[in-house]
């Protein structure tokens, strides 16, 4: 069984993101201090500055998390006999899909880009006989030997189902 | 206008009500749908520490304002009706 995840790689720039918007924030205070320094000699005003302040921190720092959390909990599992698609959409949102393996008809990687060709991550895109759409497995780590491991075990599930299918006959 | 200043701290409550939410949802998926997972339990005690932290620097700044203090607000704002 394989459980596969979007590469560690794609959070950096989530926490990139996190620096800059703390980073403005220290600007806006900065700024604030040198351009209007009689807002923080006011009490009224003085307070409104740091409720603003605090619950901006707040709110970046959750903001963070959940980009944490919607990578952990998206994950696409792969046994010898089918893939689970699990996605995280937001907080209030999951999808759960599953594809047997002997469906597979074609299998594509690609690693586009030159930090996903640098840390090797990139798309998986898998396309069955049915009028499902295709599954997506997003920014993995690996993604052409996770394709021809894909390729190798709906072979294996292939031959499995036409043998039983003959017993039937 | 005028107000009490600790006014402002009634949207305050709201906020913290709703982060709490939020929180608690996060956590909530984390137990229910991940297996227990070093990478998970850390990054959840990198945020909380960072929200007793933040909340700690809050509470610094915060605490010694005068919440008593009565707020006067669009004081010299006067609405009249138009005459012909």
């Amino acid at each position: 069984m394989h459980l596969l995840r979007r590469d560690i790689i794609t959070l950096i720039p989530y926490v990139l993101f996190l620096f800059l918007l703390l980073a403005v924030e220290l600007g806006i205070y900065y700024l604030l201090k040198n351009l209007f320094p009689e807002l923080f000699l006011k009490n009224f005003t003085l307070a409104i500055l740091y409720l603003v302040a605090f619950i901006y921190t707040l709110s970046v720092w959750l903001f963070f998390y959940t980009a944490f959390v919607n990578y952990f909990l998206d994950m696409w599992i792969i046994t010898n006999d089918r893939i689970v698609d699990i996605r995280q959409k937001g907080l209030f949102a999951r999808v759960v899909a599953e594809l047997d393996l002997f469906r597979v008809q074609d299998v594509t990687s690609e690693a586009h880009g030159i930090f996903a060709t640098m840390f090797d991550f990139g798309n998986v895109y898998i396309q069955t006989a049915g009028e499902q759409e295709r599954f997506v497995f997003y920014n993995i780590p690996e993604p052409h030997k996770i394709r021809e491991a894909i390729i190798r075990l709906a072979d294996e599930d292939r031959k499995f189902h036409n043998a039983d299918m003959m017993k039937e006959q | 206008m005028a107000f009490p200043l600790y006014y402002l701290l009634f949207p305050l409550a709201v906020f913290g009500a709703i982060y709490a939410i939020f929180v608690l949802m996060d956590l909530y998926h984390l137990a229910s749908f991940a297996e227990m997972h070093f990478t998970s339990f850390v990054m959840t005690f990198i945020f909380l520490a960072g929200v007793a932290y933040i909340c700690f620097w809050g509470w610094t700044f915060l605490a010694p304002l005068n919440w008593n203090e009565t707020v006067t607000i669009f004081n010299g704002i006067t609405f009249n009706a138009p005459t012909y």
